[in-house]
């Protein structure tokens, strides 16, 4: 089970690949839907659905590794 | 019956909300029996939580807002600045100056307006073909390819009654090298569709049809999207979108033979 604080989850995003973190971003914060998504950005449904996939297995890695926090400094 | 493999891909888009109502009530059937499945669910959804923090989100400053609404302006001022004279400055009403500008103006309009359907229809169909070649994706990954598996037209056709508002023709192309390997119930463009499997050698073809209510067009279109062909046209009755791994000029003889039927 992931169990993390906000400032793990922040470093976490932040290593996201761009692309990836594009998707979970507008996804999981702004709400947008798929069809949403796939047009702001302007990639296919399939290409949406794919990298909110990755995007999220890769914060799930992340996230399930334990590393040392850094508290100052970051930001989204 | 949904077996773990075929749950776990569905799972994402089940918690996005973004499955078909078939589908989401077989993921729940599934999730009730398995616990392995309900811990793979809760490690996704205490993501999502973790996710959705509204601390997370960078907001902006006031600041920040005050010094964009202030560039807004700004720019808006400018740009009406760039436009003079202004068109009022033109109109001549004591002469029939105006008359040009005004038939100018009404053209515009129409030809913006043709334009603009025209955008919409493209957007849209960029839509669909995004999800045509998503469902293709889903339906091979998710070992999920037919509903019906059979290659006799009278079986295939006849599973479709009762679970969509229309029958689907089902050709036999077996002559032409076509094999039909069975069909499925899909969703697409908010509607449900019929999916119809073909086969010729190791590339399978997802043909999805519905009801075309609006007019028809029967020029092929195509485009290739992430390594895939997608074909595409509305006849008389029906919708088709065909996708495939399969090279461009077979699937166009595919969507020929389809349209002859």
């Amino acid at each position: 089970m992931i169990s993390c604080d906000r400032e793990q989850v922040r470093q976490a995003l932040e290593q996201l690949p761009l692309d990836f973190r594009e998707a979970i971003v507008l996804r999981e914060m702004e709400g947008l839907s798929y069809k949403e998504i796939s047009t702001t950005i302007g990639v296919p449904l399939g290409t949406v659905m794919s990298r909110l996939s990755r995007g999220r297995d890769w914060l799930r890695r992340i996230l399930s590794t334990p590393t040392p926090v850094k508290r100052e400094g970051a930001g989204l | 019956m949904m077996n773990c493999d075929d749950s776990r891909a569905y799972l994402p888009a089940y918690l996005d909300d973004e499955l078909g109502v078939a589908e989401s009530l077989l993921v729940q059937k599934h999730l009730y029996q398995c616990g392995d499945c309900r811990r793979t669910r809760d490690q996704q959804q205490a993501l999502r939580t973790a996710l959705r923090d509204p601390d997370l989100a960078a907001h902006p400053s006031a600041d920040f807002s005050r010094r964009l609404q202030a560039a807004v302006r700004q720019a808006a001022k400018e740009e009406a600045r760039a436009q003079s004279p202004s068109w009022f400055e033109t109109l001549r009403f004591g002469s029939f100056r105006w008359i040009p500008a005004a038939i100018a103006l009404v053209l515009t309009t129409a030809l913006g307006s043709l334009f603009v359907m025209n955008r919409v229809r493209t957007s849209r169909d960029q839509l669909i073909a995004g999800a045509v070649l998503a469902g293709h994706i889903r339906s091979l990954q998710a070992n999920h390819l037919v509903d019906v598996p059979s290659s006799d037209r009278h079986t295939v056709k006849p599973w479709f009654q009762g679970k969509l508002d229309f029958s689907p023709p089902v050709p036999d192309l077996s002559e032409l090298g076509w094999t039909l390997i069975g069909g499925r119930l899909d969703y697409l463009d908010g509607r449900p569709v019929a999916a119809l499997i073909y086969k010729r050698r190791m590339h399978n073809i997802n043909v999805f049809l519905w009801p075309n209510h609006g007019s028809a067009d029967d020029a092929i279109r195509q485009e290739n999207s992430q390594g895939y062909q997608i074909l595409h046209w509305n006849g008389t009755e029906t919708t088709y979108w065909l996708v495939s791994d399969l090279n461009s000029a077979e699937l166009l003889e595919l969507g020929r033979a389809l349209r002859g039927h």
